[in-house]
């Protein structure tokens, strides 16, 4: 499985002064979820990625968006 | 376009195997339950007849436990648990625990009143024998059971959350910075 770190995320959160457990709290999720989705190990539902975008006041695209590899 | 598609798995399809999965684990249950109560009352068999679905539904509770445990979903239910209930798991585990090792030792106290006693002095007292009897046996059992087992696997699930979460991370999880 391909595993991706997603950096943006950890940053949004960072920026807000979030911890992971307070995030997951304010998302309603556990904070391994959280820890987990940083770290690229579950993907999230695209509900769960809205919860955590409107939470941390982002876009879709500004938090969870990949470039293709090969393009 | 190709790339990608032999990457995406069609969800739907899969979550709704899941969900099939799940209610036949439910149809399992009922059906061993329908079994084990037509062994007892209809062919008036004995408890040893019922060995067989004893076996299927203690392992698929052992299971689910276990494979919880070892995946860390136990510490993520507790933790949302105790994000939305104003009592933590910990104290109803207790509580429901004592319920339990009560609600047995006054069925049984009951029970041995009003089965071998003879007069209401004689039920009173077998009441009381066999209701403190039991309280001493059932209330521990549970206790140690429910209460002891709970933070075991709470903290072997945490455990297991942790390693999953350190293993290939510099260790600033739950950091804000």
């Amino acid at each position: 499985m391909i595993t991706m770190k997603n950096i943006k995320l950890k940053m949004a959160r960072v920026e807000h002064d979030l911890s992971q457990a307070e995030l997951a709290n304010r998302v309603g999720v556990s904070r391994q979820t959280i820890g987990l989705i940083e770290l690229g190990k579950y993907n999230p539902t695209l509900n769960l990625c809205l919860a955590i975008c409107h939470t941390l006041g982002k876009t879709l695209d500004e938090l969870f968006w990949e470039e293709l590899d090969n393009e | 376009m190709g790339f990608l598609n032999s990457k995406i798995q069609d969800e739907r399809v899969l979550h709704t195997k899941y969900k099939i999965y799940s209610e036949i684990y439910i149809l399992v249950i009922i059906i061993c339950g329908i079994s084990a109560l037509l062994k007892r009352y209809v062919y008036d068999l004995t408890i040893e007849h019922m060995f067989t679905e004893f076996i299927i539904l203690l392992a698929g509770a052992i299971y689910y436990v276990v494979r919880s445990v070892m995946l860390g979903i136990f510490s993520a239910d507790v933790e949302m648990h105790d994000q939305k209930s104003k009592h933590s798991m910990r104290k109803k585990t207790l509580i429901y625990s004592v319920v339990f090792g009560l609600g047995i030792a006054l069925f049984m106290g009951v029970n041995s009143a009003v089965r071998y006693a003879e007069g209401p002095g004689q039920s009173i007292e077998y009441f009381f024998i066999t209701a403190f009897g039991s309280l001493m046996i059932y209330l521990p059992f549970f206790v140690i059971i429910l209460v002891v087992g709970n933070e075991v696997g709470k903290r072997m699930s945490d455990k297991a959350v942790n390693k999953m979460l350190d293993a290939d991370d510099s260790g600033d999880n739950d950091e804000k910075h």
